[in-house]
């Protein structure tokens, strides 16, 4: 009978049981081949050792890393330019351009935030502004929207002079120049992204956008915070 | 001559019922012996069909030794059968008749044997709830819970100062984990189940926290699951959401993101050079257009790079 008491070991007071007790699952997994590599701590060591010895890397930042596998993943999508590019859609489609600007694509094009770009022509390119179909354009910088046609919307991520330029650029053609700077409005954005109790919101120079000839859209004006 | 007797039939009762007796036991221990012999050939099945009918008789209702051989036996039979769960009734069998083998009292040998089964049959439900954590199934809470306090009232029966808090706080925060995953896999549930799952990882962070205020891995990733809750919030928006929507959207993502803050830098406060960490803050003071907090971090993390 003793014989028969077989797998029982002596127990041992340990902070860590439940490792211990999960190793001795895997293990039994394993022996009725059952184990995947995913849950072979033993396969993950000896994969990491291979690695190692091949390229030379220190164990101790794989060991780091392999922390992160007991823990959930951060999601990495870049929050604010979701928000930000619901809110362009909106700008786009509740404003009122000259009825010369309502031919052809609507173009609306992006400044310096690659992220804005990708989520905006993933989600948003080919819907419909009124009677056009919505055209995504992204720009590295200021200078490289020179060869641009002609374009609605413009969001500038830039800041102070360089915003001012765009600006200066479009000079009082019908185009809606959105920033996302302190000192947006000053330096002749019509609409500008900023923080009101820790969410997007925007304000607008309406007198200026009428100066352009865009009638902003009640809709657009009501969220407005100033 | 009337006393003699009366004594002669005192003897003669005596003596009927010592033999009586002595036959009980003789005959009681020879199922038990058998019932043994049996357990040695690997026969269980057999040894259980010789001891169990007869236990309850009144021979065997106080030998110690006969509860601990069922026990055993019952325990050999839940090993060999595979059976599984909370209820599984060879494993409920065993403990009932080992502890009342415990109470009824043995030699020392047979005790350390009943100890030591119980102990085993003690981890077999923790090792069954860490299995069930492992493939996590919506649903199976229940019953992961099930094997879990099992295993808590067993511990405690062999040994009631034990503290289990800090395994009763990995639980939970393994299931909080559990349910966490489910809420990233790809494949898709109501939005009324995706919201209850989210509910019960969120609780069971908060249980395990409770338990280990300072359980670093509960801290981080409580915060990530409201943050990335938030994060999936945020995605369901397209063309079709009003400006209206968007702004109550928003509304409830902040929420979820200024509640992630706190136990994200609980985190850091006890690990401060953590990479996971750091960019966690960095993300959340982002999502939270804190541009300053945000590059703080940022910095923190290059610095942190710079100097490997």
């Amino acid at each position: 009978m003793h014989a028969a008491s077989d797998e029982l070991s002596a127990r041992q007071a340990s902070p860590s049981f439940w490792t211990r007790e999960r190793t001795v699952l895997v293990r039994r997994k394993e022996h009725c081949g059952q184990a995947t590599w995913k849950s072979s701590g033993l396969a993950r060591c000896f994969i990491a050792a291979l690695i190692c010895c091949m390229y030379g890397i220190d164990l101790p930042s794989l060991q780091a890393q392999s922390q992160l596998t007991h823990t959930n993943t951060l999601d990495e999508s870049d929050t604010r330019s979701i928000t930000k590019a619901n809110f362009l859609f909106h700008f786009a489609a509740s404003n009122e351009w000259p009825a010369q600007c309502m031919e052809g694509p609507f173009r609306l094009a992006i400044i310096g935030n690659p992220s804005l770009h990708a989520i905006l022509s993933d989600k948003y390119a080919m819907k419909s502004i009124g009677l056009q179909s919505l055209e995504v354009l992204g720009f590295e910088d200021v200078a490289s929207l020179e060869s641009a046609p002609f374009v609605h919307v413009i969001y500038c991520e830039e800041s102070g002079a360089k915003l001012q330029q765009v600006a200066d650029a479009i000079a009082n053609a019908p185009v809606l120049l959105i920033s996302d700077a302190s000192d947006g409005l000053q330096n002749g954005a019509l609409i500008n992204f900023v923080s009101v109790n820790n969410r997007i919101r925007f304000e607008i120079n309406s007198e200026e956008a009428a100066k352009r000839d865009l009638l902003i859209g009640n809709r657009i004006l009501s969220w407005a915070v100033k | 001559m009337s006393a003699m007797k009366i004594d002669i039939r005192s003897f003669l009762l005596a003596c009927v019922v010592v033999s009586a007796s002595f036959c009980s036991s003789v005959w009681a221990q020879g199922e038990v012996d058998r019932a043994t012999e049996l357990g040695r050939s690997g026969n269980w099945a057999d040894a259980k069909q010789v001891l169990r009918p007869v236990l309850n008789t009144p021979a065997y209702q106080t030998n110690g030794r006969a509860w601990f051989v069922m026990g055993f036996i019952h325990k050999e039979l839940h090993k060999s059968t595979g059976e599984f769960g909370s209820d599984a009734p060879e494993r409920l069998e065993a403990i009932a008749c080992l502890q009342r083998a415990m109470q009824l009292g043995m030699n020392p040998t047979d005790r350390a044997v009943a100890i030591e089964a119980m102990d085993f049959l003690s981890r077999s439900y923790f090792r069954e709830a860490i299995g069930m954590v492992e493939g996590f199934t919506w649903g199976s809470t229940e019953e992961i819970k099930a094997l879990y306090g099992r295993y808590e009232a067993l511990e405690m029966s062999l040994n009631p100062t034990k503290d289990l808090a800090h395994q009763r706080s990995d639980l939970s925060r393994y299931l909080g984990q559990a349910h966490a995953m489910l809420l990233e896999s790809e494949s898709p549930r109501p939005s009324a189940e995706l919201k209850a799952i989210f509910e019960a990882a969120i609780g069971h962070y908060g249980d395990a926290l409770k338990g280990n205020p300072n359980d670093y891995a509960a801290q981080y990733n409580l915060a990530i699951t409201l943050y990335n809750e938030g994060v999936r919030k945020l995605k369901r928006i397209d063309h079709e959401t009003s400006m209206f929507e968007l702004m109550e959207i928003q509304d409830g993502c902040i929420d979820l993101f200024e509640r992630a803050l706190n136990p994200m830098q609980a985190a850091h406060a006890q690990q401060p050079n953590r990479l996971e960490t750091l960019k966690g803050l960095m993300t959340l003071h982002y999502a939270l257009s804190q541009k300053a907090e945000s590059d703080a971090y940022r910095a923190q993390i290059e610095q942190i790079l710079g100097n490997r």
